[in-house]
C-alpha cells in the first residue's frame, strides 16, 4: 500500500516547481509553470459494452419503434390472412376474394417488411424489429421455395400425363 | 424450352440482386443494409410483375411483365433511399444499372419459350426481337457497367435511356400488329415523366442550395 501512496505521491524536489505525468511513459515532468496542476482523476467514461446495453435499453423502450413494429406485425398478418385463407375469405367474399383482394396480400406483406426495416434501422437494438425482420426473412425464403417447388411438381406432373399418364402418381 | 425460360428468369434475378450487392459493397453500405434492400427488391419487384400482368390481362391470368418489374425494382430504391438517405446515390446506382442486365437475361429466356415475338416482316418470318433486345440490353449493361467503375454513372439519366431504348425496340414486338403504342410503352413513358420530374426536382434543389 505504501508502495502505491509513494508511486501517486508527486516528487517535489523544489520549492517552485509544479509538475504533470506524461501520459505515455507515465514519467512526472518536471515544469516551472505554475499554472500546471496535479492530474485529477479522469471523467466517467461507460466502458463499449456499457454503452451498447444503454443504447439497447433506449431502443427497446422507444415508443416510435414501438409503435412501428405494431403496425408492421398487424399488416404482415393481414397479409397472410388473405395469402392463406383462402377457404373462409371465399366463403364471405366469394367471387371477389379470387379477383381483387388476393392480388392485395402481396401489399399488405411488403408494407409490413418495410415498417419492420424502417424500425430496425432507426432503433438498431430493438429486438421486436430483429425478430420481425428474421421473421419476414424466413417466410419471403420459404415462400419462394414453395413456388419453385410447385412450378416444378406441375411441369414434373403435366410432362408425365402428355406422355403416358403411366408414371403420373395415378392421378391421370 | 419453358424450361430454359423459368430457368433464365430465376437467373435473371440471382445475378442482378448478385451484381447490386457487390455495386453497394464497392460503394461502402453495410452489409445488414444492403440484405434488406435486396430483400425489399426481390419482394416489390416479382409483385409488381405479376400484378402488373394481372391488371393488364383485365384481371383474368397472372404473369410476369417486365416493365412491372422494372417499376418495383425503382420503387425498392426509391423506398430504400428515403429510409437510409446517407446512401441513397449509392442505393439509386446499384439497383437502376442491374435492370438492363435483368431485362436482357429475361429476353433470352423468351427467346427460348418463343414469347413476346417480333413482327411479321415481308417474307412472313418474325423479327428475332428477343434475341435482338438481349443484345442490345446486355451491350447497355456493358456500358453502364464500364460507366460506373469509371465513377461517371447517373442512375437518373440512366433510368431514362434504358426506358427510351425499351420504347424503341418495343415497335418491333408483334403486338405492334394491333395496336399504335402499346401498353409497355405507355409504362415506360409515365417512368420517364416522373424520372424527369425527379431530376427537375433535384436541379431546382441544387440551384436554390447553391444561391
Amino acid at each position: 500500500m505504501d508502495g502505491n501512496n509513494n508511486m501517486n505521491t508527486p516528487p517535489n524536489n523544489g520549492a517552485n516547481k509544479s509538475w504533470n505525468y506524461d501520459p505515455v511513459t507515465g514519467e512526472p515532468i518536471f515544469s516551472n509553470d505554475v499554472n500546471l496542476q496535479p492530474p485529477y482523476p479522469q471523467a466517467y467514461q461507460p466502458t463499449p459494452e456499457q454503452i451498447k446495453q444503454q443504447q439497447k435499453i433506449h431502443d427497446n423502450s422507444n415508443n416510435t419503434a414501438l409503435t412501428l413494429c405494431i403496425f408492421s406485425l398487424c399488416s404482415w398478418a393481414l397479409g397472410n390472412v388473405v395469402l392463406f385463407g383462402e377457404r373462409i375469405l371465399t366463403d364471405i367474399f366469394g367471387y371477389y376474394y379470387t379477383r381483387y383482394i388476393l392480388p392485395t396480400s402481396g401489399f399488405f406483406l411488403i408494407a409490413g417488411f418495410v415498417l419492420a426495416v424502417i424500425a430496425l434501422i432507426k432503433y438498431p437494438k430493438n429486438t421486436f424489429a430483429k425478430v420481425l425482420v428474421a421473421v419476414y426473412i424466413i417466410e419471403v425464403i420459404l415462400l419462394i421455395i414453395l413456388v419453385i417447388i410447385a412450378i416444378v411438381a406441375c411441369v414434373l406432373v403435366l410432362r408425365s400425363c402428355a406422355m403416358s399418364c403411366g408414371d403420373c402418381l395415378r392421378i391421370g | 424450352m419453358t424450361a430454359m425460360y423459368r430457368i433464365m428468369i430465376g437467373l435473371s434475378f440471382i445475378l442482378g440482386i448478385t451484381t447490386a450487392a457487390i455495386a453497394l459493397k464497392k460503394r461502402g453500405v453495410p452489409g445488414n443494409i444492403i440484405a434488406y434492400s435486396a430483400v425489399l427488391e426481390i419482394m416489390l419487384s416479382m409483385y409488381l410483375a405479376l400484378v402488373t400482368a394481372y391488371i393488364l390481362s383485365g384481371a383474368e391470368n397472372y404473369g410476369l411483365n417486365g416493365s412491372g418489374g422494372a417499376f418495383g425494382i425503382l420503387l425498392g430504391a426509391f423506398i430504400f433511399s428515403k429510409i437510409t438517405p446517407k446512401y441513397k446515390d449509392a442505393i439509386y446506382s446499384a439497383y437502376v444499372i442491374i435492370l438492363p442486365l435483368m431485362y436482357g437475361i429475361g429476353k433470352i429466356g423468351c427467346s427460348f419459350a418463343g414469347c413476346c415475338g417480333g413482327i411479321k416482316l415481308n417474307g412472313g418470318k418474325a423479327f428475332p426481337i428477343q434475341i435482338v433486345e438481349a443484345i442490345v440490353f446486355l451491350a447497355v449493361f456493358a456500358a453502364s457497367a464500364f460507366a460506373f467503375f469509371k465513377e461517371k454513372y447517373e442512375p437518373v439519366t440512366a433510368a431514362i435511356i434504358y426506358a427510351a431504348v425499351k420504347i424503341v425496340l418495343d415497335f418491333f414486338r408483334d403486338t405492334h400488329e394491333e395496336h399504335l403504342i402499346t401498353t409497355n410503352q405507355v409504362m415506360c413513358v409515365v417512368i420517364i415523366a416522373l424520372l424527369l420530374g425527379v431530376k427537375f426536382i433535384s436541379y431546382k434543389a441544387a440551384f436554390f442550395k447553391h444561391n
